[in-house]
């Protein structure tokens, strides 16, 4: 351990994990530290910054960062921060600039941080300002993309990203290779949702399958009065169906497959079989599809590909990737009980404008604040969140189904109903909180 | 044969109408306001255009506005527990009749939430597409553009 950092880990077993986890500014920091400045993160996807001098707002854990793309495509990530005085030096979400510069004094820097320019050059001594380290704007030393996902670490060192991903990568294959053209591109903005609560209630609920028909029931109940209407077109009967989707009984679940991996990754089998948020619809919009994916692929493999049924995706830390309805959300910690979940979705370069809509309906279902189901998972968290507080018991229980977890080829796999999620994302928790720098190398 | 000129004051009374019955909670009665095509949206971002080409915060036609009503009467909706209440606070209210000879309304709304003794405030430009239905007015469409449509908000269950 880093000497300034105490040692968490015992307020994780494989059974238990102690409630300051979630709640402890100091266990808080320390995870900014370990994890967030050290492991990859999804910081911003490709098609977002298409030309050279398109740059896009975005994080690196802690930091607020501009992921830029230069002359020649060479993408950079730089922390939002002019090294003269410190002044954030674009204050928008996104644009499009030759040359960064900043407000207060005017230095200016190209896209990969270089200082180009600064009025009173005479005021420095000969040589100074070629200093790069003190003069150009700060970069994160590892950034890289995989097929259009960019992720970088605030580490100089550390397991290469396919490493980092393995077991869990199939998940943005999965996601590009629906693609007839073999590439997508972010569209629709974005949603963004806050909750008081801790960062990682998010990601333990994305692949909890007993809380459904019970967080949800209000509108699982409410669809059941109508089921005709799941039968609708548009976005009526996706909608409905996705609220009787959550109605699944727990021995249900259990058919369903958790897939987990040594990294804390997560993948969960899919609940939606009817109508149009199937894992496979017949209807003409998806027979196009189909045919478009089998002229680039051959029939058989776009069979395989679509034949891959999986809901959420975790991509540990902070990421949950729905490859079949091509959406991603980001989780962002603000502070040990706040957080941000932002939403994105994607086209499918090739595929029928169509099929771009189902994903714009899904999201806007699911993942928006006012959503007909994200509100009481929110509500949820702030819940757990409230209950951590408190002077009350201080353990709690991730133990529900380890009897029945078993390693597979790749990780483990276990019945749906398992907490294995939980326990797999506080194994890697665990390794990365007790990892020093210089063992993460 | 309507004439719409004549019923503009009766279009600014519906809407203001349509705000106090959300602020009484009287979903029901809310609801009979839509056409039965009617629908409402709230955009996710500024200015956007339709919320077939990008993400919305709520985008529900009659059907599933009835289902989030239905889920409000709830005792398991757990983000209602306790309810939250609300005060649509309205004003620069216009009305002027649109091509479809309906009325168009148009409304600046602050809605301010109260729930757990925790007040929040949303600010919306609001417009009511209102429609003849048997002699009546009705709403075929209301759009509510929040002011921070695109900011990360906490989750909440009642149309505003």
């Amino acid at each position: 351990m880093p000497s300034h950092l105490p040692d968490f880990t015992d307020l994780v077993t494989d059974q238990r994990v102690h409630r300051s986890v979630y709640t402890d500014p100091a266990v808080f920091a320390a995870e900014q530290e370990q994890i967030f400045r050290r492991a990859w993160l999804y910081v911003g996807h490709e098609s977002q910054v298409p030309e050279p001098g398109d740059w896009l707002l975005t994080r690196l854990g802690p930091d607020e960062m501009i992921l830029i793309r230069g002359e020649g495509g060479v993408l950079s990530l730089l922390h939002n921060r002019c090294p003269h005085r410190g002044s954030r030096l674009v204050g928008g979400d996104r644009g499009h600039n030759r040359h960064l510069i900043c407000p207060y004094h005017a230095w200016s820097f190209d896209p990969s941080g270089v200082l180009t320019g600064l009025p009173l050059p005479e005021g420095y001594p000969d040589g100074y300002l070629r200093d790069a380290g003190a003069r150009n704007v700060a970069r994160a030393p590892r950034l890289q993309s995989y097929r259009g996902f960019v992720f970088a670490s605030h580490a100089h060192e550390g397991p290469p990203l396919a490493e980092f991903l393995q077991g869990i990568a199939f998940a943005i294959d999965n996601l590009v290779d629906r693609a007839p053209a073999g590439r997508v591109t972010q569209v629709g903005g974005a949603l963004r949702m806050v909750y008081r609560g801790n960062w990682k209630l998010f990601m333990e609920n994305a692949v909890d399958l007993v809380h459904p028909g019970f967080v949800h029931a209000s509108a699982v109940a409410a669809a059941r009065s109508d089921r005709e209407a799941a039968s609708l077109p548009g976005v009526t009967g996706q909608v409905v169906q996705m609220q009787l989707a959550n109605g699944l009984r727990p021995a249900e679940w259990d058919e369903l497959s958790i897939h987990g991996f040594a990294g804390g990754h997560v993948s969960m089998d899919s609940f939606y079989r009817q109508g149009v948020i199937a894992a496979q619809r017949d209807d003409p919009v998806f027979r196009r599809y189909f045919d478009a994916l089998a002229d680039a692929h051959g029939e058989e493999r776009a069979k395989d590909i679509l034949a891959l049924d999986r809901f959420n995706n975790l991509v540990w830390p902070n990421v949950s990737i729905n490859s079949r309805f091509q959406a991603m959300r980001v989780v962002q910690p603000l502070a040990p009980d706040l957080t941000q979940v932002t939403s994105w979705c994607f086209s499918l370069d090739g595929a029928p404008e169509e099929m771009t809509r189902l994903t714009l309906r899904f999201l806007t279902a699911a993942a928006s604040p006012a959503s007909l189901v994200a509100a009481d998972d929110l509500e949820v968290f702030e819940r757990c969140q409230q209950g951590f507080a408190g002077q009350g018991p201080e353990w709690l229980d991730i133990s529900r189904g380890a009897l029945r977890d078993r390693e597979s080829e790749t990780g483990w796999i276990a019945p749906g109903t398992s907490e294995i999620p939980i326990r797999l994302q506080f194994a890697a928790w665990r390794r990365w909180m007790s990892r020093t720098k210089a063992e993460a190398a | 044969m309507i004439h719409v000129p004549d019923r503009l004051g009766e279009a600014v009374r519906l809407v203001e109408h349509e705000a106090r019955l959300l602020d009484e909670r009287r979903f029901d009665e809310w609801l009979s306001l839509f056409t039965e095509d009617g629908w409402y949206w709230m955009p996710a971002s500024w200015g956007q255009r339709s919320p077939d080409d990008s993400l919305s915060l709520l985008y529900e036609d009659k059907r599933l506005l009835a289902l989030r009503v239905r889920r409000l009467a709830s005792p398991v909706i757990h983000v209602e527990q306790p309810p939250s209440r609300t005060h649509h606070h309205l004003s620069a209210l216009g009305a002027e009749p649109n091509a479809e000879g309906g009325i168009d309304v148009g409304s600046l709304q602050l809605i301010v939430m109260v729930r757990a003794a925790e007040q929040r405030l949303f600010s919306a430009r609001c417009t009511h597409r209102l429609a003849m239905h048997d002699h009546e007015l009705r709403i075929a469409s209301k759009t509510v553009r929040l002011l921070d449509c695109d900011a990360g908000h906490r989750g909440f269950a009642v149309p505003l």
